[in-house]
């Protein structure tokens, strides 16, 4: 579940989100790389909570939990879990 | 005082004072003062000498804003480079404003050695490691040398650079003087009281006109100055957390973060007491969001700030309650400016008074020296009247009953989009020259909550592929103008004249927008 879920939000970004060419893993840095703006960051959490029917308070949209694909997919997992 | 003696001092007169605050470190004033030396001696080592053109390119960062410092105090001219934009636009920038060294970071060595490759750039300072290719002074070679005197330049030279984009999409370098900073930072010390007291949040870019608040004004007035890194910025709830945490008192940035912050910064469980000026200029943010905020910052004015890049200030409106339906002003002039309307047409602004609506005309001592090398853009738009000199900013504005000022277009196609200055016909020609595409029209889609994006209509050529044309847009246009939509076009239109009807097909594409949502 986790792999594919972080497979998904790599092409998501890298075809739909990204503002500069680079690659996306799931360790890349989204934020330092310039990769994701801010933009970008609302039309991720809208990803989540449309594709994984997840709602996310904007209070848990911080560098802890969306600064690369892992800390994002890790994210997601607690909030199902909760 | 010139702005290169301008840290020095202060590290002089307090020098155990916080002086720069960032997430993993925090700077005194003597400290950031040695570094900024340090970086200085490092400039002079490689030849830089006062006039020089030098590139800042790095992220917001304490390291940015001292190597800012760094740049003056050498007696050269600073030239702050957009980490977001692609790497041929900066080479242009480096080209066309004869720059050979850039202070740069790790974070950004892939850029730099694009840019060395082209040949662009002889000297990087600030990197871990030598560049092939480039004489290299590496940080832990910058760390090694002794502070350097500030070196003495007239207050009527150069002292920093704001680049934008021209309407043919060329680089266009706005020359500020030491004295033209100076006069700014001087007159916004005294209008917000800025002591020592203060912290100061620092989020414009080095290449936007605001950050020279955070940059210069902050240390005039012996601030604390609060950096807050684009991951910050990108994450309102990590951004209202660092206001919170390093109990921000003044903060100057775009209406775009104002509105993030407060859509998405989790203020209800935030303390935002300290905060006791937010400014915004640019734009104007919804009255919605002037009112929460000033809800959640409840000890903080806000205010309406006027000013194009050319001149920092010229105006500014205080908010005490939130708006009414009538909107909001760009208010009264500052006390150094003088504004005047003027008939778009007319080589001379006219009589007070005597025009509802015109040309915003802007006088006074924050006046930039003028656009670097462009002396027919200067004879164009900077005009000797009444014995001092106007610029024509190409706003336009009127003036109510009352005497306040009130924006109220372009006279021309400039955008602002998320606070950045786009000119669309310059965005178009840059577009219009990548490989099968016979027009392109742009156009700001806003849809709401903070969500504007240029949005991009393509007449396309036999050959067109859009993934190609959207690999073009990234290589040719900084990540604030990127288009968030690419359509192909059909059915163009044409004014009287026969030209393309720009106007009449960007309100296609809005509308074409409108419908597929």
């Amino acid at each position: 579940m986790n792999e594919m879920m972080t497979d998904q939000l790599m092409t998501f970004i890298r075809d739909e989100v990204a503002v500069v060419d680079g690659d996306v893993s799931a360790d890349t840095d989204l934020l330092l790389t310039g990769l994701v703006d801010s933009l970008g960051v609302i039309r991720i959490t809208q990803w989540i909570e449309d594709e994984l029917d997840v709602e996310v308070p904007p209070g848990d949209v911080t560098l802890e939990n969306f600064q690369t694909v892992d800390r994002i997919v890790s994210y997601v997992a607690t909030r199902s879990a909760a | 005082m010139t702005l290169s003696t301008l840290l020095d001092r202060a590290a002089v007169e307090h020098p155990d004072r916080v002086c720069v605050i960032a997430p993993s470190r925090t700077w005194t004033y003597a400290e950031a003062s040695e570094d900024a030396g340090r970086m200085a001696a490092a400039l002079v080592s490689q030849n830089v000498g006062p006039g020089d053109r030098v590139g800042v390119h790095l992220h917001k960062s304490a390291e940015g804003w001292i190597a800012m410092h760094a740049v003056v105090r050498a007696g050269a001219v600073a030239v702050p480079l957009d980490p977001g934009s692609p790497v041929h636009r900066i080479r242009r920038i480096c080209e066309t404003m004869a720059i050979d060294v850039v202070v740069a970071h790790d974070q950004r060595a892939s850029s730099v050695a694009e840019l060395v490759a082209s040949g662009s750039i002889t000297t990087v300072v600030g990197l871990t490691k030598p560049q092939d290719g480039v004489t290299t002074v590496t940080i832990e070679q910058v760390a090694g040398m002794a502070p350097l005197e500030p070196v003495t330049v007239s207050s009527s030279d150069p002292a920093y650079i704001i680049t934008t984009s021209g309407s043919t999409g060329e680089p266009k370098g706005i020359v500020h003087t030491h004295a033209s900073a100076l006069a700014y930072a001087a007159e916004s010390v005294e209008l917000y009281g800025v002591h020592a007291a203060d912290r100061v949040a620092d989020t414009a870019p080095n290449h936007f006109d605001q950050s020279t608040f955070a940059l210069w004004s902050a240390v005039l007035g012996g601030a604390s100055v609060v950096i807050m890194p684009e991951p910050h910025q990108r994450m309102p709830a990590s951004f209202s957390e660092r206001l919170e945490s390093e109990a921000v008192t003044i903060w100057y940035g775009v209406p775009f973060l104002l509105q993030q912050l407060v859509l998405r910064g989790d203020l209800a469980n935030r303390d935002l007491g300290a905060l006791r000026w937010v400014k915004f200029g640019g734009e104007v943010p919804p009255p919605s969001v002037i009112a929460e905020m000033m809800r959640h910052a409840p000890n903080a004015t806000m205010a309406n700030i006027y000013g194009p890049a050319e001149c920092n200030q010229c105006s500014f409106h205080h908010l005490q309650a939130p708006p009414v339906n009538a909107g909001i002003p760009i208010g009264e002039t500052t006390p150094s400016a003088e504004m005047r309307l003027g008939d778009p047409g007319s080589d001379l602004p006219a009589v007070v008074g005597a025009l509802e609506t015109g040309e915003i005309w802007v006088s006074g001592p924050t006046l930039m020296e003028g656009y670097f090398a462009m002396p027919e853009v200067n004879a164009a738009k900077i005009v000797e009247f009444e014995g001092r000199r106007w610029y024509r900013t190409g706003d336009l504005g009127r003036v109510d009953a009352d005497g306040v000022w009130w924006f109220v277009g372009r006279a021309d196609h400039q955008v602002k989009v998320r606070g950045h200055r786009i000119e669309l016909e310059g965005l178009e020609a840059e577009l219009e020259a990548l490989p099968y595409v016979e027009h392109v029209v742009a156009a700001v889609d806003r849809p709401g909550e903070g969500q504007d994006s240029v949005v991009v209509g393509v007449f396309a050529l036999e050959g067109f592929e859009p993934e190609e044309f959207a690999a073009g847009t990234r290589a040719a246009l900084p990540a604030y103008a990127q288009p968030s939509q690419i359509l192909t076009l059909s059915g163009k239109r044409f004014t009287g004249s026969g030209k393309l009807d720009r106007g009449a097909l960007r309100a296609v594409l809005l509308e074409r927008m409108e419908t597929e949502r």
